[in-house]
């Protein structure tokens, strides 16, 4: 069969003494980059671009790629202890890692966010190996249009997020789309709504604008109280799930994988968005959806595995087509171009070898991050027994330099520091950040597409519903709508009753 | 400060609404709103900077009229959400002439004095610790490329 | 997500502050900046890494690369213009360097009279790639049926600006012809349009667009270079149609203007020893483009024609930043 001796040919080729060595050397580094804040996978990859020249183009990628997902394997883990996200797809896991955290069970949601990601790593490489060819086809039959609906349907999903009011939640999309339009458009090279900053050119940084508003303006929160608590959270009990958390997390994480699979494909971006589809799923179908968002295992488990699996089918589109469907991608084409291969459909035929040893190592790399993980959950959990004030001094110091060190500007760190002020300000009156993280991502994607799809069709709004695709997810759109809606309905009725 | 309280739903329409208005206003006065064929930079923002308002003036009027949900001012951390910014920039400034030790050293005395019950003496041992930490990793570990030492200083 | 650089822009100062006491002696005796204006990892920036190491080497002094993206290299440029011209600050530039101040009126410089030429790098065509779905398979195909439907056809860009945009309006203002511009967001999303039929048309890079034209999913119609490329020598050059016609994307080294024309020959020189190497021409070749080494006086020739000419293009066409 073809898969198998295909199969065989990448474990080959992944198994050679000095490629599972960069694997390891990309996974571990990866892992560290993740956990300090404002290092990102980018900058890392960037940074070793350059030694890769002289390393055998199937090494070289497999590093760069291990750097990739260990990231975000790291990322993970500084959401979880300190509500740290340092990329958009764990800002989602703060929501119920870090109150999973705070109540003094950082070990399991460690854990299960290791094990949920291995999982869906397992499912994802199978699902790359089996049908890289097929899906990049599907992703091809998206047009402007059906892109546009789909955010439109997540847009309106996204008030699921919302843990108090929908109305406030709302406004905070809203005001993340806004925030996501600043810089310059693409339409026209306008530079718009920056108020004159150069700064601004390429719009508001994301990690300062997710730091800030999670991560900082958490530690102004808990400096509130009437004497610093010289521990962050309660005592920590038990660093492993307990089986009854790992029944809990099957289900989460079997939808997360084919969630994330899926958007992951889309070269629009998808990846970026599949942890906060998770969620949002798990919120409405989980049999506990009413614990998720104050501390429940589902709710780590279910976005880390759809974030995983969807930058492991990133890589379809990328191998398949030579479409960059993130930054990341972006620069791993660089790299590839540099070794001398150009990446798109000839790949998988001209290099055999490199495609499946590649997609062979996701799969050693997840296996090396879990192994490598779990013991470590132990000591990232003792993190949290460090004396507040220390923490604090250290979040802050991290956070300055990573972000500096990416962005070199005076400006960054006044932009980290309004965010934290406005973070804490939205606390105080109620309003979730993560609301305002996914409208900040969307923004910017729904309004090109809307533009693209208004050029195509020369101004005419009916395109969206004579696309199938768009008619699709716009008809879901209205689903939801009367879904989220109709709680509320029938509570207003209730209260109509009882005040009878 | 005792008793001061706030209307959260107002005050967080009131912000919305600040918003909305000033980024709608902003692309109405200096960005082309284009057609519906050739949407211009303004269009987008326009649109949803009204409908923000909007919503920001829905969520005041429920608040005004509700009045329940109210924030206490009691506990602000005033001293860290002063200096949390003021190190912020005072790092930003301090990188370029006087290096990473330094300006990490002046963010870590602002973010260290911040937390209540904390002696100076405390303050500088701790600033000294994880300056040493945050230098070591991303310095000597990661190789970032941020002079330890500023211009003034070689 | 702002895309960020590592090797930070904070030793621009530096350069600013030692420069003045380094006239005297033997040029470089600091570190010599080399500001690019885009972000770690595209070609661009690989390139000028490489050829800081090696003027490293020659000079036995330290080329940094100061990566600065942002608005689409202006910020780069406009740093390079404002550092004082003593050789220790340069910048890499490439064709959206001539191209930018007449699209955008806020880019406040000017890249003839603001800048010492160094020495021009490498170049590249643009390719005319259609989908095989248009039903076309010459240029003049291509001509007629664009000329006989004016407007109703799309065709896509990198981005507003870019030279892929550019050599489209050139030919469509050459031919008399109309199509709506629909850009995108860099080549990689540029090429998925067209290989998923969003848009039938566009001009892009020769080199990305190489495998998918073996792979058949695009037809290459012409190549915007004067003559044809080495690289698919049975596409014709635009210009055996539609006489006159050229444009090549290029890249570059420039100093802040007032250098010293000492200083600018020595790294012309060292540059142009560098490209002549076989090491060279290995990585230029893997990279998809060819060595173009040129005198300054030549490079800001083809710095100024290009200004011109895409000035001409812009307002003709009436693209505009606000």
């Amino acid at each position: 069969m073809d898969f198998l001796s295909n199969l065989a040919l990448g474990f080959h080729v992944a198994l050679a003494v000095n490629n599972i060595f960069f694997c390891f050397v990309g996974v571990l580094a990866g892992t560290l980059v993740g956990v300090l804040p404002g290092v990102g996978p980018l900058a890392t990859i960037a940074i070793l671009l350059p030694v890769t020249f002289s390393m055998e183009p199937a090494s070289a990628l497999i590093m760069l790629a291990g750097i990739y997902y260990g990231a975000q394997y790291g990322g993970s883990t500084t959401a979880i202890l300190l509500n740290l996200p340092g990329e958009a797809s764990s800002a989602i896991t703060t929501l119920d890692g870090y109150q999973m955290a705070r109540n003094g069970r950082a070990g399991p949601a460690l854990a299960a966010a290791a094990l949920s990601s291995f999982f869906a790593g397992t499912i994802a490489t199978v699902i790359v190996a089996l049908f890289a060819a097929p899906l990049s086809k599907v992703a091809m039959a998206f047009r402007p249009p059906s892109y546009f609906s789909m955010m439109v349907l997540g847009l309106i999903a996204s008030v699921v997020l919302a843990r108090g009011s929908v109305l406030k939640a709302i406004a905070m999309v809203l005001l993340g789309l806004l925030m996501g339009t600043i810089g310059t458009d693409i339409y026209s090279g306008t530079a718009r709504l920056n108020m004159g900053m150069l700064e601004l050119a390429d719009g508001v940084d994301f990690v300062g604008l997710a730091i800030g508003l999670f991560g900082i303006a958490e530690i102004l929160k808990n400096l509130e109280g009437h004497q610093t608590r010289e521990v962050l959270t309660k005592k920590v009990t038990g660093l492993m799930p307990s089986l009854s958390d790992l029944k809990r997390i099957i289900a989460p994480t079997i939808r997360g994988t084919l969630i994330g699979s899926a958007l992951g494909i889309l070269p629009g971006g998808g990846a970026m968005l599949s942890s906060f589809a998770a969620y949002i799923v798990e919120k409405k179908v989980s049999k506990n959806r009413d614990e998720i968002g104050h501390g429940a295992i589902e709710g780590v488990a279910a976005p880390e595995s759809a974030n995983n699996a969807g930058s492991q089918t990133a890589f379809i589109p990328m191998l398949t087509l030579g479409l960059p469907s993130n930054a990341v991608m972006a620069l791993m084409i660089g790299a590839m171009i540099l070794q001398g291969i150009q990446p798109g459909p000839e790949i998988i035929v001209k290099q055999p070898d490199l495609f499946w040893g590649l997609i062979v190592s996701m799969w050693i790399g997840n296996l090396m991050l879990v192994l490598l993980n779990l013991p470590l959950v132990g000591l990232w959990v003792r993190f949290l027994t460090v004396p507040y004030p220390v923490l604090v001094v250290a979040v802050m110091a991290f956070s300055a330099v990573g972000i500096y060190s990416a962005s070199g500007t005076l400006f960054s760190m006044g932009e980290l520091g309004l965010f934290a002020l406005l973070g804490y300000v939205f606390m105080k009156l109620g309003c979730e950040p993560a609301p305002l993280t996914l409208g900040f991502i969307l923004g910017p994607m729904l309004e090109e597409q809307l533009r693209r799809s208004m050029l195509m069709s020369r101004g005419d709004p009916t395109v969206f519903l004579t696309e199938p695709i768009s008619l699709g997810f716009l008809v879901a759109a209205v689903l939801a709508l009367l879904i989220i809606c109709a709680p509320a309905i029938a509570r207003r009725r209730e209260e109509v009753f009882v005040e009878d | 400060m005792q008793n001061l309280k706030l209307n959260a739903d107002m005050a967080a329409g009131l912000l919305f609404a600040g918003f909305g208005a000033w980024f709608a206003a902003s692309a109405f006065s200096g960005l082309a709103l284009g057609t519906t064929f050739r949407m211009g930079p303004g269009f987008f923002p326009a649109a949803v900077g009204l409908l923000l308002l909007v919503f920001g003036v829905v969520i005041a009027i429920k608040g005004w009229r509700v009045q329940n949900e109210t924030v206490s001012l009691e506990n602000v951390p005033w001293r860290a959400l002063i200096l949390f910014p003021l190190g912020l920039l005072l790092f930003g400034l301090a990188m370029r002439p006087l290096g990473l030790v330094i300006a990490l050293l002046g963010l870590c005395l602002c973010a260290s004095m911040a937390v209540k019950g904390m002696t100076p003496i405390r303050s500088v041992a701790l600033s000294a610790a994880v300056t040493a930490v945050c230098v070591g990793i991303f310095s000597f570990g990661l190789d970032i490329g941020l002079p330890l030492l500023g211009d003034w200083l070689r | 997500m702002k895309v960020a650089s590592l090797v930070t822009s904070i030793c621009l100062s530096l350069a600013l502050l030692s420069s003045a006491s380094a006239q005297d002696a033997k040029y470089p005796k600091d570190i010599v900046h080399i500001v690019v204006g885009s972000s770690p990892g595209g070609t661009a920036d690989t390139v000028s890494r490489l050829i800081a190491d090696q003027l490293g080497k020659t000079f036995g002094q330290t080329f940094v690369v100061d990566n600065m993206p942002g608005a689409g290299g202006a910020l780069a440029a406009t740093t390079v213009k404002a550092a004082a011209p003593d050789g220790y600050t340069i910048g890499f530039v490439f064709s959206s360097f001539s191209i930018l101040p007449s699209l955008n009126p806020k880019v406040n410089y000017n890249p003839v009279t603001d800048f010492a030429p160094i020495a021009k790098v490498s170049s590249a065509p643009n390719v005319l790639l259609v989908n095989p779905s248009f039903g076309v398979k010459t240029l003049a195909e291509w001509i007629e049926k664009v000329k006989a439907n004016p407007g109703k056809f799309d065709y896509g860009s990198g981005g507003i600006g870019y030279s892929q945009h550019l050599s489209m309006e050139m030919l469509l203002q050459a031919i008399k012809g109309e199509s709506v511009h629909i850009p995108f967001t860099g080549s990689g999303n540029l090429l998925a349009a067209l290989i998923s039929d969003q848009v039938p048309f566009a001009f892009d890079t020769l080199t990305t667009a190489v495998p998918h034209i073996n792979a058949g999913e695009l037809i290459p119609l012409a190549v915007t270079s004067a003559q044809r490329s080495e690289v698919l020598p049975q596409v014709p050059a635009v210009a055996e149609q539609v006489p006159g016609y050229e444009l090549t994307a290029w890249n570059g080294f420039v100093a802040p203007k007032g250098t010293p024309p000492e200083i600018v020959k020595a790294l012309n020189e060292a540059i142009l020893a560098y490209l002549a190497t076989d090491k060279a021409k290995e990585f230029f070749a893997k990279v998809g483009t060819k060595i173009d080494p040129s005198t300054p006086d030549k490079f800001g020739a083809v710095i100024g024609d290009d200004y011109e000419k895409f000035g001409k293009v812009i307002s003709e066409a009436g693209i505009k930043a606000q």
